[in-house]
C-alpha cells in the first residue's frame, strides 16, 4: 500500500507541475496570439479550464495526503495521544467510506456518459470528466495507506507539503 | 445510469389526483434570468400543464442556472433528478451535429416563419436525434435573433475582417464568423462586459434581450440588427418519465409545450420594436446591414454544413428559398 | 423544519468539530442529506456537480495569481517593492500594515475578484510582514480583510453578475462601489491606528533621500509588473485573469534578471502553487455540490420568504436582508449565493422602493463578508492555506476587521447617498 501511495504521489506531482506550467503558458500565448498576431487561440480558455479540473482533483488528492486541507482542530487538540488516534481512526473510516461512495458514483457516471463534445475544442467530454474518478481513487489510496499506518500505530510524519 | 427514475417520489406522486389520473410534481430548469422571456415561457408551460391536467401536474421553476449549466441540467435530465429543462440549441450541437441546422444564416425572415419551421417533420427529426440519450426533446421556442454589437461602427462584412468578437462557443457560429475574417473569442459571459469595455474584444454576437439585461449598450455603442441567425431553445423532458405517462398525459405535455412555444415566440416577436427603442434611448446606435452583402458567406456555410449531416442538408434544402 | 434537515445540520456540526477537512465535511453533509431525506435520485448528479464546480474560467485567477505571487517572492520582486514602500512610509508605527491596505485598494482597482486578490496578496504580504515583526495571524487577517475590497472597488465580478441578474446598470454599480470601497479602506486604517496604540507595531528607520533614490532605482524593474498589469487590463490587451499569466511570465524574466530566481526552483514553486490551489478549489468543488442541494431544496428561498414577510417597512426589510445574507454567507460563497438569492430578493425592491444599484452594493458587501466567515469562506481558506495559519486563529484575528466591515455595511445600508451620490453625478 505504501509503495502504491508513493507511486501515485510521484505521478500526481509530475502531472501537477506540468499542468500548472501549461496553463500559464497557454494563457500567455493566447494573449500574444490575440494582441500581437491578431489570431486568437479559440481553444485556449477551454483547454485551461480542463487542465484546471485535472489540477484540482489530482492536487486535492495530494492535499489529502499532505493533510493540508483546511479543518477545524480545536477539539481534536484537547485529546490525549491515544484519544487522538482513536478519533483519527474514526474520522478516516468516515472519510474512506465517503470516498468509496463518491468513487462508485463517479465511475457509474463516467461509464454511462451520453455522447457529448466540448463546446470549443470538440473533444469528448470524458477527457476532462475523468479527472473526478481518478482524483478520488488516488485520494482513496493515500488515505487507505494512512489508515493502515494508524492501525499499525506508526503514523508517518507527512507534515510538510514538500 | 442512463435511465434514471421517472417514478421517483419527486417526479410523480402515488396518490390519485382529482381527475382520476396520476399526479406529478415537476421541476424545470433553465439558464436565463428570472425576468427573461425564457422564464415567461416556463411560467406559461407550468400554467398550461396545471390547467390542462386539472391540477394534477404542478411545476416548480429554477431559472438563472440555479441547478447549473446546460451541461449540468442535461445530465440531471438523463438521470431523472430534473424532469424538464429548456436547453440552448447551441449547447445541443455538442451532443448532436444536426442541431447546427438551425444556425444556417439568414434562413428565416420572421419569428412566425421560424415557429412554423419548428413544427416541420425535419425539425422533429432533429429533436429525435437525442432519443437514444435518455432525453425526449419535444419542442422549440425562439427568443431574440442574433445581432452584432461593435465598439466601432461596422457597415459591411468587409469591415469585420480582423476583428475579435465574442461568439457563443459552438462551431456553427464560429465558422460563420471565421468566414467573415473575424476571430471568434470564447470569453466567458461574466467577462464579456469588461472585455468590451477595455477593448480586449471589438464586439460580440448577441441578442437584443441580453444586450438590455447585461447593459452591453454601455460598452458597445453600435448595434447591427442583422437578425442573421435564429436562437432556438429546446424543450426537453426526462425520457423515462415521458414514456411512463399515459397517452392522455403525454398529449397534455405536448400541447402545453406547443402553447408555451407559440406564446413565448410570438411575445418575443412583438417586443422587437420596444427592445430596439430601449437600446436607442440608452444611447446605442442601431442600424441594419443589407443581408445581400452576406450571401457569399451564407453559401459557404450551407455547403460546409450540408456535407456534415444529411438532416442539416434536408433542413437547409427545405427552408432556403 | 423536517427531521431530515435537522439531522443533516447535526451531522454537519459533528463532522466539523471532529476535525474532518471542511471540503469533505461539505461532501459528506450533502450525501447524508440525500440519504436522510430519501432523495436518492440526486446521487447520480453528484459527480457532475463536483466537476462543474471547477468548470469556470474565472477560477483560473486563483492558481495564476498565487503563482505570480510566489514567483515574485522567489525572484526578489516583492521584497524590493516592499522595501521601496518602507523607505517612504516605514517610519510610521505600523507602516507596513498601512502599506498592505493601500496596496490592496490599489490592486482592487485592477482585479474584480476577492479570491484572486487574497491568493496573490497573502503570498506577497504575509511573509514580508512576518519578517518585519508582525505576528503571522495578524498579517494574514489584515491581508484577508483588505482583499475583500476587490469586488467593492471597480471592476467587480459580483457587480457584473448582479447587474446581469437584475438589469441594473453595471457602469452605475461600478461607480457606486467607489465610495464604500474607500470607506472600507479608511475603516481598516482606523482599526490599525487603534491597534497600534495597544500592540506597539514595528516601525523602521526613516529613509534618507539617497536611500530613497537607491531603493527607487532598485525597484524599477520590479515596478514593471504592476505597470504591465494595469496598462494591459485598462488598455484592452488582456483580461484580469489573463493578466495573471502574463505577470507570471514577466516575474520569471525579472527574477532571472535579479539573479534570485533559478530554473531549478521552478518545479517546486509550481508544485507548491498546485497544492495551495487544490486545497481551495477542491473546496469549491464540494461547496458547489452543497450549494446545488441547497438550491434544489430551495432552502435560501424558504428562509428569505419566512424572514422577509415579517415587516413592510423598507428599513426593517434591509436589516432583515442583511441578517439573512450574513447567515447564508456562513454556508454559501459569493457567486453561488448571488445566483440563488437575487431572483428571490429583486422583485421585492419595487415593493419597498429600494434602488437596485444601492441594493447591489449592499448585497456585494454582504457577500464579501461571507468570504470571511466560517465554516464556508473561500477567502478564509485561501489565506489559511497560503499563510499556514489555523482557521480558528485566523477567525479570531480577523474579528476587528469583520466588525468594521459590518459597521460599514450598516452605514451604507441606511445612508443611501454614500452609494448613490457618485453615480448621480454622471446622469
Ligand atoms: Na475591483
Ligand atoms: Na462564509
Amino acid at each position: 500500500m505504501k509503495t502504491l501511495s508513493n507511486w501515485v504521489e510521484r505521478i500526481e506531482k509530475v502531472a501537477a507541475i506540468i499542468l500548472m506550467a501549461a496553463i500559464t503558458l497557454v494563457l500567455f500565448t493566447a494573449v500574444v496570439y490575440r494582441y500581437f498576431l491578431n489570431a486568437p487561440l479559440f481553444w485556449a480558455n477551454e483547454a485551461s479550464i480542463f487542465m484546471m479540473t485535472w489540477l484540482t482533483f489530482l492536487g486535492g488528492s495530494l492535499g489529502l495526503k499532505y493533510k493540508s486541507q483546511a479543518s477545524i482542530t480545536f477539539l481534536v487538540e484537547r485529546f490525549s495521544d491515544s484519544g487522538k488516534r482513536i478519533l483519527l481512526i474514526i474520522t478516516h473510516i468516515i472519510i474512506l467510506a465517503t470516498l468509496a461512495l463518491l468513487m462508485y458514483l463517479s465511475y457509474e457516471w463516467i461509464l454511462n456518459l451520453s455522447p457529448q463534445k466540448s463546446s470549443s475544442m470538440r473533444i469528448p467530454m470524458w477527457i476532462p470528466y475523468l479527472s473526478v474518478p481518478v482524483g478520488l481513487t488516488f485520494a482513496f489510496i493515500h488515505l487507505l495507506d494512512y489508515m493502515i499506518d494508524l492501525i499499525k500505530q506508526t503514523p508517518k510524519s507527512s507534515g510538510d507539503a514538500l | 445510469s442512463g435511465g434514471g427514475s421517472g417514478d421517483s417520489e419527486k417526479a410523480s406522486g402515488d396518490g390519485d389526483g382529482e381527475g382520476g389520473g396520476q399526479t406529478y410534481e415537476f421541476k424545470l430548469g433553465h439558464i436565463a434570468p428570472p425576468d427573461h422571456i425564457w422564464n415567461e415561457a416556463a411560467q406559461k408551460l407550468a400554467d398550461e400543464l396545471e390547467e390542462r391536467s386539472d391540477g394534477r401536474m404542478k411545476m416548480e421553476l429554477y431559472p438563472g442556472g440555479q441547478l447549473g449549466s446546460d451541461s449540468d441540467m442535461v445530465q440531471q435530465l438523463e438521470t431523472g433528478s430534473l424532469q424538464f429543462a429548456f436547453i440552448t440549441n447551441a449547447f445541443l450541437t455538442s451532443k448532436s451535429d444536426a442541431f447546427s441546422a438551425w444556425f444556417a444564416p439568414y434562413l428565416f425572415e420572421s419569428y412566425e416563419e421560424t415557429l412554423e419551421a419548428s413544427k416541420s417533420d425535419v425539425a422533429k427529426k432533429i429533436l429525435a436525434t437525442l432519443d437514444d440519450q435518455g432525453l425526449k426533446a419535444l419542442d422549440y421556442f425562439f427568443s431574440g435573433n442574433r445581432t452584432m454589437m461593435f465598439r466601432e461602427k461596422v457597415e459591411k462584412p468587409e469591415d469585420m475582417d480582423g476583428l475579435a468578437l465574442r461568439v457563443t462557443p459552438s462551431p456553427a457560429l464560429e465558422d460563420f464568423y471565421r468566414s467573415l475574417g473575424v476571430s471568434p473569442e470564447s470569453i466567458s459571459l461574466p467577462d464579456v462586459y469588461q472585455s468590451a469595455q477595455t477593448g480586449v474584444i471589438d464586439g460580440m454576437d448577441m441578442d437584443l434581450d441580453a444586450a438590455i439585461t447585461s447593459n452591453y449598450n454601455e460598452v458597445t455603442g453600435y448595434g447591427a440588427v442583422t437578425n442573421h441567425m435564429v436562437w432556438p431553445s429546446v424543450m426537453i423532458i426526462n425520457k423515462e418519465l415521458y414514456e411512463g405517462m399515459s397517452e392522455e398525459d403525454q398529449k397534455i405535455v405536448e400541447d402545453s409545450m406547443s402553447a408555451a412555444s407559440e406564446f413565448a415566440t410570438m411575445k418575443r416577436a412583438s417586443q422587437e420594436e420596444e427592445f430596439k427603442k430601449t437600446l436607442e434611448e440608452r444611447g446605442m446606435e442601431l442600424y441594419e446591414i443589407d443581408p445581400a452583402l452576406f450571401e457569399k458567406y451564407t453559401k459557404e456555410f450551407d455547403e460546409k454544413y450540408k456535407a456534415m449531416d444529411p438532416l442539416i442538408a434536408e433542413f437547409i434544402d427545405t427552408f432556403r428559398k | 423544519m423536517t427531521f431530515g434537515l435537522i439531522a443533516t445540520i447535526v451531522v454537519f456540526i459533528l463532522l466539523l468539530i471532529i476535525g474532518i477537512p471542511i471540503s469533505l465535511v461539505l461532501a459528506i453533509t450533502s450525501l447524508s442529506y440525500l440519504f436522510l431525506t430519501d432523495n436518492l435520485t440526486l446521487l447520480a448528479t453528484v459527480p457532475q456537480k463536483m466537476f462543474s464546480g471547477m468548470d469556470n474560467f474565472g477560477l483560473l485567477a486563483i492558481p495564476l495569481f498565487m503563482l505570480a505571487g510566489e514567483l515574485m517572492n522567489f525572484g526578489g520582486i516583492t521584497s524590493r517593492l516592499i522595501q521601496f514602500a518602507k523607505v517612504l512610509i516605514g517610519h510610521f508605527r505600523g507602516g507596513l500594515a498601512y502599506v498592505s491596505i493601500i496596496a490592496n485598494m490599489f490592486l482592487a482597482s485592477i482585479l474584480g475578484s476577492a479570491n484572486a486578490q487574497a491568493a496573490m496578496m497573502s503570498k506577497v504580504m504575509v511573509p514580508e510582514m512576518e519578517k518585519e515583526g508582525y505576528t503571522r495571524e495578524f498579517s494574514a487577517a489584515l491581508t484577508l480583510a483588505s482583499s475583500v475590497v476587490a469586488p467593492v472597488i471597480p471592476p467587480s465580478m459580483l457587480f457584473i453578475i448582479y447587474g446581469t441578474l437584475t438589469g441594473a446598470s453595471i457602469g452605475d454599480l461600478f461607480i457606486a462601489g467607489i465610495i464604500p470601497g474607500i470607506l472600507l479602506g479608511i475603516g481598516f486604517i482606523i482599526v490599525i491606528g487603534f491597534m497600534n496604540v495597544k500592540e506597539n507595531f514595528p516601525r523602521s528607520e526613516r529613509g534618507t533621500l539617497p536611500e530613497i533614490f537607491k531603493s527607487f532605482l532598485n525597484v524599477l524593474p520590479a515596478l514593471l509588473i504592476p505597470f504591465i498589469i494595469i496598462y494591459g487590463i485598462l488598455g484592452g490587451i488582456f483580461t484580469p485573469t489573463e493578466s495573471a499569466a502574463v505577470a507570471c511570465i514577466i516575474a520569471v524574466i525579472i527574477g532571472f534578471a535579479y539573479k534570485q530566481l533559478k530554473a531549478k526552483y521552478l518545479p517546486e514553486i509550481l508544485l507548491n502553487t498546485v497544492v495551495n490551489t487544490a486545497t481551495i478549489t477542491f473546496l469549491i468543488v464540494t461547496a458547489n455540490l452543497f450549494g446545488y442541494i441547497i438550491a434544489y431544496e430551495r432552502i435560501p428561498q424558504l428562509m428569505a420568504e419566512s424572514m422577509l414577510s415579517i415587516s413592510e417597512n423598507p428599513i426593517v426589510f434591509l436589516l432583515l436582508v442583511n441578517i439573512l445574507l450574513l447567515l447564508l454567507g456562513c454556508i454559501l460563497d459569493g457567486i453561488a449565493a448571488l445566483i440563488i438569492l437575487v431572483p428571490v430578493l429583486a422583485p421585492l425592491l419595487t415593493t419597498y422602493q429600494i434602488d437596485p444599484v444601492h441594493f447591489g452594493v449592499i448585497i456585494t458587501i454582504n457577500l464579501t463578508i461571507g468570504l470571511l466567515t466560517p465554516p464556508v469562506g473561500t477567502g478564509l481558506f485561501i489565506v489559511s492555506s497560503v499563510a499556514k495559519v489555523k482557521i480558528e486563529s485566523l477567525v479570531k484575528a480577523i474579528m476587528p476587521f469583520l466588525i468594521t466591515t459590518i459597521i460599514l455595511l450598516m452605514i451604507i445600508t441606511y445612508w443611501e447617498d454614500a452609494v448613490l451620490w457618485l453615480p448621480s453625478l454622471y446622469k
